[in-house]
């Protein structure tokens, strides 16, 4: 019963936004996921990613598959809108999606070799954690994605920021030596095992950016993602009211519960979304 | 002449072809539709996930194989004892190279064998993916609980599906299980 309420949830996601469309070729209401990527994809692409190999992409069926509260955190935290600037941020504005003979090696390239790969600073967390897409500095046009998809052919528009960390640090995000220090915050690139995640966790937040300890954005702002929030939230609504429960269940399952509880306890409710965050995402970047 | 022949052949097969019926199981992104692809001699570049099933009648040598690839997802799972109840071999394939899909399979195997009409039915654990650096043969036996199996016949290969290694293997157990199926008449 549980696991059906998540996976309409999970369905629910599929209806907002970027997500509506496959996050690697376009194709219109992607029915598959990659838990560890985060992003919605088509069937056709799905199997690029099941080819790559569970240490890439870990993919699961939006419908055909049980979902669990932290597999759908990482598909609400991450989501194709927020994905984009990072698998994508260095990919040419007008490049053109393959969606027949090369599309398995866009997507090798995409997540396999990191060609267009474009580390998230702390900064960037913290902008999804505030539920904002953040601007990556390799992407410098700026339109307004988050308004209804005027032309349905444009599944990929230009990214849009809702500029959240100042530009000194946007500087400080190309250099090589922040990327090392990123590796470090989210720790080991391919950790499988939960045990790590709870000590990457910890000096992260130590680390944190002044952006990550203000003020709790409400649920409200981290909704206002979604396109549609009432879609979105309705059945999340018992969740929505109470934050601190709504982040609970995914630290436990994760499997580290003693590191996190003892988190739960001190920290504000931004920092429980956080390490909730990094935990869902410690293996990917 | 060749007309005959192929007559010759026809009556050979009704008397003396031996037909088996296989069912392929195990999680999804295993392997499944791949190594029936890749027993059949289709190409197996590129399989896309399995919604339903996928069938496909195959000889080799003296034997009909009828072998069915059930999808992995939770979906299907319920739908995989009806398969086997039928058929003359199990074979469940594990990605090997994924370690944290372990606990799942091991349950998922453990649940299907342990159905009162699969008794007895030989079971064929096939450890795919070994192409993948981290694959490892020996955690897939140890973490399926493999020695815990009993009252059946239970083999495990190391394969890689993709690259067509070991499959000659497989054939050959699935034709040495055809035989005994006959014996046993």
């Amino acid at each position: 019963m549980a696991a059906a309420d998540k996976q309409k949830k999970v369905k629910a996601l599929t209806a907002n936004g970027a997500n509506k469309f496959c996050c690697d070729c376009g194709a219109k209401a992607p029915g598959w996921a990659s838990l560890n990527l985060g992003v919605f994809f088509c069937i056709n692409c799905s199997a690029i990613h099941r080819k790559m190999g569970a240490h890439i992409s870990q993919c699961r069926s939006v419908t055909l598959d049980e979902w669990t509260t932290d597999g759908y955190n990482r598909m609400m935290f991450m989501g194709n809108e927020r994905a984009r600037p990072i698998w994508e941020g260095k990919l040419p504005d007008n490049f053109a999606r393959p969606t027949d003979a090369g599309r398995e090696q866009f997507i090798r390239d995409k997540y396999e070799r990191r060609k267009y790969f474009v580390a998230p600073t702390d900064a960037d967390v913290a902008a999804f954690l505030e539920g904002k897409t953040p601007k990556m500095s390799a992407r410098p046009t700026v339109t307004q994605t988050m308004a209804a998809p005027p032309q349905e052919e444009d599944p990929f528009p230009s990214v849009s920021a809702p500029v959240t960390f100042s530009p000194g640090q946007q500087d400080k995000r190309s250099s090589h030596k922040n990327e090392q220090d990123l590796m470090a915050l989210f720790g080991n690139p391919v950790t499988t095992q939960p045990s790590p995640v709870g000590v990457s966790a910890t000096p992260a937040k130590t680390k944190s950016t002044p952006e990550a300890r203000e003020p709790p954005a409400s649920m409200d702002s981290f909704f206002t993602v979604a396109e549609t929030p009432a879609n979105f939230a309705a059945p999340a609504a018992p969740a929505s009211a109470a934050p601190v429960n709504f982040t609970a269940p995914a630290a436990a399952s994760h499997g580290h519960t003693s590191s996190l509880s003892n988190v739960e306890k001190v920290e504000a409710p931004v920092d429980i979304k956080r390490s909730a965050f990094l935990s869902a995402f410690n293996d990917t970047f | 002449m060749f007309l005959v022949q192929k007559l010759l052949d026809r009556i050979r097969n009704a008397f003396f072809s031996q037909e088996m019926e296989l069912t392929i199981v195990g999680l999804q992104n295993s392997g499944k539709t791949t190594l029936l692809q890749q027993i059949a001699g289709i190409d197996a570049s590129s399989t896309i996930p399995t919604v339903g099933f996928n069938m496909k009648k195959v000889k080799k040598g003296k034997v009909q194989f009828k072998m069915w690839d059930i999808g992995g997802q939770p979906r299907f799972r319920s739908m995989w004892e009806r398969y086997c109840e039928t058929c003359t071999a199990i074979v469940y394939v594990v990605d090997a190279a994924d370690g944290a899909s372990f606990v799942d399979a091991k349950r998922e195997l453990h649940d299907l064998i342990s159905k009162p009409g699969l008794a007895g039915i030989p079971l064929l654990l096939l450890a795919n993916k070994n192409d993948v650096e981290h694959a490892s043969n020996e955690e897939v036996i140890e973490a399926m609980s493999m020695t815990e199996i009993q009252g059946r016949r239970v083999d495990i290969f190391s394969i890689s599906a993709k690259n067509n290694d070991n499959i000659e293997k497989v054939l050959q157990w699935l034709t040495a299980q055809a035989q005994g199926k006959k014996n046993k008449k």
